[in-house]
């Protein structure tokens, strides 16, 4: 029978042995195994137990590696990025539910030096299905012609009880060009979820053949009539060992027999019946039983070595699979989406869910009360002195979880950096961390590695940023404890009840005319207004539990200066006017308060608990503060952890005052480009 | 069915069971080694249609195990025993579920025959078109318009030149 060649084929030879197998690789599925695919080689020389140094196809021979040794081999070290697929998944079926569009494009754009690559839903869960038969020794179905137009049949059987039902739009679309233009339409309906979970199994299943039938029935050409020319050459072999082998009876590449099938339009009639009983809620039992009963008694085999070798050739070979650094970065984000929980929505526009190195929108999870937690990949902000290689005035991590304003610096909560490396590039990991840490001062900084990072990176850190910053070394989806820790630290970041963490950013306060008190949760009422001589004070008081609160004021002022007034450094001085702490107390109940003499340009204000033990969740701790005429007054969060309690930033001159009232593991050092900003916000 | 067919028959099937003939004993040591040590050879119905199956399963007329489509294979006797004394080369069918899915065709040079291996599941289209195709290289043409009628009913074009030597041009 006429074989179709949809990519080269290989010959049987090159499956001989497990030295020939991995020249085939080499070869036929692009395996580079000095540059994009390195890290194949001491992958398998380790699963395979063979000694480090020299060619591998010398090392496989003189070992008498099998074939199948050979290949269990190359699929455990793929498996991983198997496993993504399957998170990658998930995470395209939420924005395909959210959007409404069930056949989502998803656009990974980069690299500069590549095209930008588009791969539609319909096509991905192809390929994860594909990956799965390869990889999890799985029986495939032994479609023939008998059976494959047999199903059409019975779900044909089916369509009287459903009359007035009719095919979804895209189905529709595609039909009319299927019957009416008797071509091989370029895209495909996406696979439509049956409501019935039983039978959604069945239903992909026989998605899956109808797509891998037309996508076959399209090789030969655009239009239906390009079949017609096949021909059924009758081969007939000299030898019956060919025949008795495992010669592999794909009727996918089998011409004549998808020709014979296209002669009753079997592609049209099935997508029409299929689309028509996946709408069905609920299904009569007795489609149920009869259409899982036709299925499980279909022939199945095992996939022959063979077989799998040119499955995962053809997967080597897409395009996808050439870009795996992205498909990395883009499984993180899955992680990260998946950390937030149910409640977060993975966007896309129009039809389209993206990954750009231009910045992208991947989620909000509003599962934190009132805040929303967005989850930007690429975003990028201004910081004034990097340290990192190729980085100029400007911090752009992988990922940025920050709540809003999201265009705020200081607004992110979490920064997590991708690196797919093999071996660890330690310096260059240290001045990542840094420099986000110090770009994005309330964030804690996370840098997760495909590869091993080994010690010595944090140590290489700012003592300042040092406790803010981590590393998550192997970090892929068979290592449950690199998972775990990526996952509890996006719980400790985020998982926190309302008001606990992040800012709440009220309406500006511009006078004294509306003076506030402002409660754990979020809520204010009025407070009588109080004044005294100074030009602002901001007082701490706290009643019980921890005996030393500290009050820790950062301020900006003469055109950027930064200084820290506490304990430790009382006083800062503009000219002859100061900012004074006037008392350390060290004892429950106490207070503490400092004296602003004149007006800075910004104020960070936050009360340490020096004392460790208990919680200033008891201590009854409050702040108030008073700059012409405007009151406030912040209650201590009463759940939380953390020996921090970030009270409020405020720009005097500005008007602003953003309330944080969060307990934290530490408070970030602010930045002068946050600190010191103009009317319109941005930095002078 | 002539004596002289039936000693033909009874010569190629004692060759294949000493496993002395060349390609096909060797490809049956193999089978008899991967089974359980015996075949089951079908009564014979001529030589264009010998039937050797494993224990427990049926020839090739009376399978039901390994084919894929409901009409039984008798059919295909009332196409072949007529031509059995017409074709020089002897058919056999060998059903195995040791076999690939679906139906291939080897020539063996000694004994001379053509050996149609069946897999579970083979297709009524692919047993129609290899038949058309062995009995088409021996030159010898059936032409029945129920069996026409028959491809049609499963869905094939009974004017396909796959189908030429079963039911005419």
């Amino acid at each position: 029978m006429p074989k179709l060649k949809p990519l080269e084929d290989i010959p049987d030879t090159l499956l001989e042995n497990s030295w020939s197998l991995w020249k085939a690789l080499v070869k036929y599925g692009d395996v580079e195994k000095r540059e994009r695919d390195i890290e194949f080689v001491p992958a398998i020389r380790t699963y395979l137990k063979l000694p480090e140094g020299g060619p591998l196809e010398r090392q496989l021979r003189a070992n008498s590696v099998s074939t199948e040794e050979m290949l269990e081999a190359v699929l455990k070290v793929t498996a991983p990025y198997g496993e993504m697929l399957r998170d990658l998944l998930d995470l395209f079926e939420r924005a395909s539910a959210s959007s409404g569009d069930n056949n989502l494009n998803v656009r990974f754009d980069f690299n500069s030096h590549l095209k930008p690559l588009t791969i539609d839903l319909s096509a991905f869960r192809k390929l994860r299905a594909v990956w799965q038969n390869v990889t999890e020794d799985r029986l495939e179905i032994a479609w023939n012609h008998d059976t494959i137009r047999g199903v059409d049949h019975l779900l044909q059987g089916f369509e009287g009880s459903f009359v007035g039902i009719s095919p979804p739009v895209d189905v529709k679309r595609w039909l009319e060009e299927y019957e009416k233009e008797r071509r091989w339409p370029d895209s495909e309906p996406a696979a439509i979820p049956f409501a019935s979970s039983r039978l959604d199994t069945y239903g992909h299943e026989l998605w899956l053949l109808w797509s891998a039938i037309v996508s076959a029935s399209r090789t030969t050409g655009a239009s239906r009539t390009a079949l017609s020319t096949a021909r059924f050459d009758g081969v007939v072999s000299d030898n019956l060992e060919d025949v008795a082998g495992q010669k592999s009876s794909n009727p996918l590449s089998d011409a004549w027999l998808l020709r014979n099938l296209d002669v009753e339009g079997w592609s049209g009639n099935f997508i029409r019946h299929l689309s028509i009983l996946a709408q069905v809620s609920p299904v009569p039992e007795a489609i149920e039983r009869d259409l899982a009963s036709y299925v499980d008694n279909l022939p199945r085999r095992e996939l022959s070595v063979t077989r799998k070798v040119r499955m995962l050739v053809d997967i080597l070979n897409l395009p996808i699979w050439r870009r795996r650094n992205e498909l990395y970065s883009a499984w993180v984000g899955s992680r990260i989406v998946a950390g937030l929980g149910a409640d977060t929505v993975v966007h896309s526009s129009a039809g389209k869910l993206l990954f750009s190195f231009s910045g992208y929108h991947l989620a909000t999870s509003h599962g934190f009360g009132r805040k929303s937690v967005h989850v930007w990949g690429e975003l990028r902000t201004q910081f004034s002195a990097p340290k990192g290689k190729g980085r100029k005035k400007a911090i752009q991590p992988d990922f940025s979880l920050t709540l809003e304003p999201i265009t705020s610096p200081e607004s992110s909560v979490l920064v997590v950096e991708v690196k797919h490396y093999l071996q660890p590039a330690r310096q260059s990991f240290a001045d990542a961390l840094e420099d986000y840490a110090k770009g994005r001062c309330s964030a804690q900084v996370a840098l997760v590695d495909y590869g091993p990072i080994g010690r010595g990176v944090t140590e290489k850190l700012d003592k300042a940023v040092r406790d803010r910053c981590q590393c998550i070394e192997e970090f892929r989806p068979e290592h449950a404890e690199a998972l775990e820790q990526f996952a509890t630290l996006i719980r400790n970041v985020v998982d926190a009840s309302p008001g606990e963490f992040g800012p709440q950013l009220l309406a500006p306060f511009v006078g004294g005319s509306n003076p506030q008190v402002l409660d754990p949760a979020g809520g204010s009422r009025p407070v009588a207004e109080e004044k005294g001589n100074q030009i602002g004070t901001i007082r701490l008081h706290w009643s019980t539990g921890p005996t030393d609160l500290d009050l820790h004021i950062w301020l900006a002022h003469n055109g950027g200066t930064l200084s820290h007034v506490s304990y430790q450094n009382k006083e800062a001085m503009d000219g002859s006017l100061a900012v004074k702490l006037q008392d350390d107390c060290m004892s429950a109940p106490g207070e503490e308060m400092v004296q602003f003499g004149f007006v800075p340009q910004y104020v960070r204000c936050a009360v340490h608990n020096y004392s460790g033990q208990p919680s200033i969740c008891s201590a009854e701790a409050k702040v108030a503060s008073e700059f012409g005429g405007l009151l406030t007054e912040c209650v201590a969060p009463v759940t939380g952890e953390g020996q921090w309690w970030l009270v409020f930033d405020y720009w005097p001159r500005l008007g602003e005052l953003k309330v944080w009232n969060s307990l934290l593991p530490t408070v970030p050092t602010p930045t002068t480009e946050a600190a010191v900003r103009d009317k319109k916000g941005g930095t002078n | 069915m002539s004596s002289t067919d039936e000693a033909r028959i009874d010569a190629l099937l004692s060759d294949l069971a000493r496993g002395q003939a060349g390609n096909l004993s060797e490809v049956m040591r193999n089978y008899f080694g991967k089974s359980t040590g015996e075949v089951k050879v079908s009564s014979h119905r001529g030589l264009a249609m010998i039937s050797v199956a494993d224990v427990g399963l049926e020839p090739f007329e009376h399978d039901r195990t390994l084919k894929s489509y409901a009409d039984s294979n008798h059919m295909f006797a009332d196409l072949l025993v007529p031509v059995g004394p017409s074709v020089s080369v002897p058919i056999l069918f060998w059903l195995s579920l040791s076999n690939s899915p679906g139906v291939s065709v080897a020539l063996l040079r000694n004994p001379k025959v053509y050996v149609v291996s069946l897999g579970k599941p083979y297709a009524f289209a692919d047993v129609c078109a290899n038949i058309s195709n062995v009995l088409g290289k021996q030159g010898v043409t059936v032409k029945y318009k129920w069996f026409a009628k028959t491809i049609g009913n499963h869905g094939l074009d009974p004017t396909d030149p796959a189908f030429r030597n079963l039911v005419g041009e």
